[in-house]
């Protein structure tokens, strides 16, 4: 059984005229137990509006969403997930400690289990000095990881994370990250939507890419990514002219980057430019296959739904 | 409903800790220690007006409490999209509502009792230093008086409840329970003044009708209102409580199984 299913899910919101804005399209997709899936998109692509309906707070106007093979209108259920929203906002009169027992009382957990699971989320969190502060003191950073930690509270199957990442500093981005393969490496199912396509390269199994509504592509990330090298890109620590009297009689294009030069080249052409630079070989910094980033496919995708509505 | 008391607490602790609670009972600090003064300017019934004048400034800032938390706590829910939060949990909308209810019920309770002691020390003082010839507290009517208040309060929440449920604008929700309480507290005098005490004036059939209707559907709040009887010292039967309370009863009832029954169909983007 997969622990997430959405059946031909479509989404419209009525417009003041007898138009409709479709906000989600026929979307059909299952997610596998235990894998960790990227949902990726531009703004408005339909991410969040999928996200409200596998947690009931908005309505399909057709099709159903399932959440561990139940209807995703069934309350019990939710006991089993956890749900971080896009720029959470938790009641600040609260303090971390009180909003964990909330989660924890509203999962049907009993008060030893919830105090277990608090000190140990608290630490995670890095929140545990301040489980007595109240939440209206927080930074966005803070609020984020009592977030975070209210999530988790019930040591949910399923977890939902809605752009975990944004508004993070570098250290709340790793601290996100490493929650994200602790709870892979638990076993559980993550559903995270995010605009940091290094975050999802970095921890997702699976991906996919939603514009305009459409789900355009679900792949596993080593498929997605695992193309052939369309080049390469070679670092050396030369200056542009001296790379230039180096390159005659090869296809390659150069650039001054800092004291070094990049200096991009085809697959056919590696050999040769590599021969060429062989009296600046101590000088090789780095040599890198150049294959299509994820930022290259969700481009390339939103180009197709472009071109496709025009 | 196993979820209402995690509910109830949080929305029971965010009235306690907000500013309005607190800048209110500062208030009706300052009123109630004017009760003093004011009291003395009818040397007569200074007893009666210590009471009466309790009774009141509790009745008043229990209203404007009633009114700012009930309209705050819902709407700022759905303003900064908390109610995502409660209801990703394992909580049904209904259980929302009426937790929601129960919390905000609770403070009302609580600042009734608080409201209450204060205008009881009041009463109670002037009691004191007043001969009995100038009125004695009947200390029965005053805690009926009192418990009947702190049922209407509920009562007008759950009409809060119930606009908040469909109504977008906090002011909206606002004002339409203002409307409510103001037409709740004088249609059943106008109706019995059109039916009995308007001698040579024609009334309309039409108007009448509307009236009556009016009675029925919104609630009679004057039916809550025992501050004379606490003043005067007048005999309440047993029905003039009964009643009420089943009608007060019934009538929130009736508004917040409005209220979830819209909430269970409701979209929170």
């Amino acid at each position: 059984m997969e622990p997430i299913v959405f059946d031909d899910v479509t989404k419209l919101y009525k417009g003041r005229s007898s138009t409709s804005q479709v906000a989600v399209d026929h979307l059909r997709l299952s997610i596998a137990e235990g894998n960790v899936f990227g949902f990726l998109g531009p703004n408005g692509a339909g991410k969040s509006t999928a996200i409200k309906i596998l947690l009931n707070l908005i309505f399909p106007t057709s099709g159903q969403a399932l959440l561990l093979g139940k209807p995703a209108a069934d309350t019990a259920v939710r006991s089993r997930v956890g749900y971080l929203p896009e720029s959470p906002n938790f009641y600040d009169h609260l303090t971390p400690e009180e909003l964990l027992w909330f989660g924890g009382k509203t999962s049907g957990l009993r008060s030893n289990q919830i105090k277990e699971r608090t000190d140990s989320l608290l630490d995670l969190v890095d929140l545990a000095r301040v489980r007595r502060q109240r939440l209206r003191t927080f930074s966005k950073g803070m609020i984020q990881r009592a977030g975070v930690a209210l999530a988790l509270v019930n040591d949910p199957d399923v977890v939902v994370l809605d752009e975990p990442m944004s508004g993070l500093d570098p250290l709340g981005r790793k601290l996100m990250a490493d929650i994200i393969r602790r709870l892979k490496h638990e076993g559980k199912t993550v559903f995270f939507s995010s605009h940091i396509l290094h975050d999802v390269e970095d921890l997702c199994d699976q991906v996919g890419i939603i514009v305009n509504a459409r789900l355009r592509r679900v792949a596993g990330l080593a498929d997605v990514l695992s193309v052939p090298a369309t080049g390469w890109s070679l670092t050396v620590k030369a200056t542009p002219d001296t790379v230039r009297s180096h390159l005659t009689g090869v296809t390659a294009t150069h650039t001054a980057r800092g004291g070094l030069t990049e200096i991009r080249t085809s697959e056919m052409d590696l050999g040769k430019l590599l021969d060429r630079l062989g009296a600046l070989k101590e000088g090789l910094v780095s040599a890198t296959p150049l294959r299509p980033t994820l930022e290259d496919i969700l481009l390339q995708e939103i180009e197709h739904a472009d071109g496709e509505s025009r | 409903m196993k979820h209402l008391w995690p509910i109830a607490k949080i929305t029971f602790l965010e009235g306690l800790r907000s500013r309005v609670f607190f800048g209110l009972f500062i208030v009706a600090l300052l009123l109630f220690s004017s009760t003093y003064t004011m009291s003395y300017l009818f040397p007569h019934d200074v007893v009666k007006v210590a009471v009466d004048l309790g009774l009141g400034i509790t009745s008043l800032v229990g209203l404007i409490l009633t009114l700012f938390l009930g309209t705050q706590l819902l709407a700022k829910d759905l303003e900064r999209r908390t109610i995502h939060m409660v209801l990703a949990k394992a909580v049904s909308r209904s259980e929302y509502v009426v937790g929601k209810f129960a919390g905000l019920s609770l403070i009302i309770v609580c600042s009734m009792i608080v409201l209450g002691g204060f205008a009881a020390f009041a009463s109670w003082t002037v009691d004191l230093l007043t001969a009995d010839q100038y009125g004695v507290v009947h200390w029965p009517t005053f805690v009926l008086a009192l418990s009947m208040m702190t049922l209407m309060f509920m009562l007008l929440a759950s009409v809060i409840f119930f606009f908040s449920s469909f109504v977008s604008s906090t002011f909206l929700a606002l004002g339409l329970t203002l409307v409510i309480y103001l037409i709740g507290q004088s249609v059943e005098e106008l109706k019995h003044f059109l039916e009995t005490g308007a001698e040579g004036v024609a009334i309309s059939p039409v108007f009448l009708k509307i009236v009556t209707v009016a009675y029925y559907i919104f609630p009679n709040l004057a039916a809550f209102n025992f501050k004379t009887q606490a003043a005067h010292g007048l005999s309440v039967s047993l029905s003039d409580v009964v009643w009420p309370f089943l009608y007060g009863v019934f009538y929130s009832g009736v508004m917040i199984a409005s209220a979830a029954w819209i909430f269970r169909r409701r979209e929170f983007t």
